[in-house]
């Protein structure tokens, strides 16, 4: 990536689009440019990281994994968005995975050069908090979204689940054009499709208790009946039966 | 000539008195005689089906068991005492009779603890079938084996064993069929009541008639609405297209020879 690309990158982004030109030109020199095929990690969850990512063409979507190690996505960002940029901030391990979904380039700025920069010109910061706000709202809407979705599910309510799956089975990218409750179900509803599974188990379990189970301990029939029959009573009732049986039958004639 | 027709049930609560109330009065709208006798002496109950209460209830069987009156004095007549229950007023006129035990705390406690003569009973059972040329007499058993229980068994023409779809009922149920073998019992049906209405009946009548070697009449629903009859009047002559009634009309039915 020539110097020129990478200055009009920086110039088009939300952080750095006001700086002075000569201030571009400075940092032009400290970015180091990365270019991915589509499937490839540029940021792995939990590794150490000093360093953001801003892209210039492609997108990448942003992702943790489940209990089972699934895959869940978080976000999709594309061309002038910022990846990577709270381990930037708090110095703590990536907090998502950061896969490309198509041929991608971004560039790369060190927390150094960020807080040299940073210091000479602290509107930046102003720009940074907006993206990280905005970044916030967004994870709001989408844990309001999860627990809805939980909520439907806890009810019951399978229908409703599948068919927003269904809609968005064959989505690829979710462009940040779109509003953030919109985004936000998109992205769950790949997680939702368990709701499948679930539904399917449900089921199942139904039509087990649809069977009635008959078993019989017949061992235990057994010794019961034997206890009985061989009461004294039992006995006088058996020999007795023909003659009750036999009396009633005189007395009716 | 009549036939002594015995409700039992393994457990309580099979709904064995309420069965027995409404096969007896589909038999008498027939227009056949019939006796109905409560022999669970130690818990009476099938009274309140017929609107009997202490204060009108006159002699009972405890009386003719300790040789006080004879059977034929504790026979209570439905046809003429039928009320104005929506149910009961159908058996205005009919050939019925009940033999109701006391529900009398003390008579009961009197009988628990002296018990009393299984033949006894017998006999008067036989006179009372003879005396109001009965066509049916269906007896109300105490749930379980005991002897009262056996002997009505033993006598019985047909013999109705109540089950619910459970485990313990299940269980207990086998022990009851083999009994009736045992006793030459000349015909044995099973009634499966309180089933969840979410099984398949038929399925039901099909794997517990395999279970048991023996013949299904009647696989009857769980249903609130017989709560909500409460334990007074009979439910199948209220409400006679309901589930529930027409499954116990088909017994009945098989009962007579019909079904």
């Amino acid at each position: 990536m020539d110097s020129e690309k990478k200055k009009k990158a920086l110039s088009r982004s939300s952080w750095f689009r006001e700086l002075p030109e000569e201030v571009l030109d400075g940092l032009v020199d400290r970015v180091d440019a990365h270019v991915l095929q589509k499937g490839d990690v540029l940021i792995r969850k939990n590794d150490l990281g000093d360093s953001v990512f801003m892209i210039y063409s492609g997108w990448v979507k942003i992702v943790v994994g489940d209990v089972r190690g699934e895959e869940v996505v978080l976000n999709h960002l594309g061309p002038g968005e910022f990846v990577g940029e709270i381990s930037l901030i708090d110095q703590r391990p990536r907090s998502a995975s950061v896969i490309a979904l198509s041929p991608l380039e971004a560039l790369e700025l060190k927390r150094d050069d960020f807080i040299k920069i940073l210091n000479k010109h602290p509107e930046i910061a102003l720009y940074v908090i907006i993206n990280i706000s905005e970044r916030m709202r967004f994870s709001s809407t989408y844990v309001e979204k999860a627990i809805q979705w939980s909520q439907r599910v806890a009810d019951g309510d399978y229908g409703s689940a599948s068919d927003e799956i269904q809609k968005t089975q064959d989505a690829t990218i979710v462009d940040t054009g779109k509003p953030d409750d919109v985004r936000a179900n998109r992205f769950l509803s790949s997680f939702f499709r368990m709701v499948e599974g679930v539904k399917a188990r449900e089921e199942k379990l139904m039509s087990q208790l649809h069977q009635l189970t008959i078993e019989i301990d017949q061992v235990k029939r057994d010794e019961e009946l034997d206890s009985l029959v061989s009461s004294e009573f039992f006995q006088k009732i058996k020999a007795d039966t023909q003659s009750l049986k036999v009396g009633r039958r005189r007395g009716d004639d | 000539m009549g036939k002594i027709v015995s409700i039992h049930s393994f457990r309580g609560g099979t709904g064995k008195s309420n069965t027995t109330a409404n096969l007896s009065c589909q038999a008498a709208i027939a227009g056949h005689r019939v006796g109905v006798v409560d022999t669970d002496i130690q818990s009476p109950g099938i009274h309140v089906l017929f609107g009997l209460d202490e204060g009108s209830m006159g002699h009972t069987l405890n009386e003719y068991l300790r040789g006080e009156c004879s059977i034929e004095d504790v026979a209570y007549s439905i046809g003429e005492n039928s009320g104005e229950a929506p149910g009961l007023k159908q058996l205005a006129g009919k050939d019925m009779w009940l033999i109701p035990s006391s529900i009398n705390g003390g008579e009961i406690s009197k009988v628990i603890k002296d018990g009393y003569d299984p033949n006894i009973l017998n006999q008067g059972m036989q006179s009372v079938m003879k005396s109001l040329d009965l066509d049916y007499l269906f007896i109300d058993t105490h749930p379980g084996l005991n002897e009262e229980t056996l002997l009505s068994i033993a006598i019985s023409d047909v013999l109705i064993i109540i089950l619910r779809p459970d485990q313990q009922d299940i269980q207990g149920t086998a022990v009851t069929v083999d009994i009736a073998r045992l006793l030459d019992v000349p015909k044995l049906y099973l009634v499966v009541n309180k089933a969840l209405t979410r099984y398949d009946f038929g399925q039901v009548a099909e794997e517990i008639g395999n279970a048991y070697d023996a013949e299904v009449a009647g696989v009857l629903p769980l249903t609130e609405d017989m709560v909500e009859n409460g334990s007074a009047d009979i439910f199948s002559l209220v409400s006679p297209d309901h589930q529930w009634s027409q499954g116990i009309t088909g017994v009945a039915k098989k009962i007579m020879g019909l079904g």
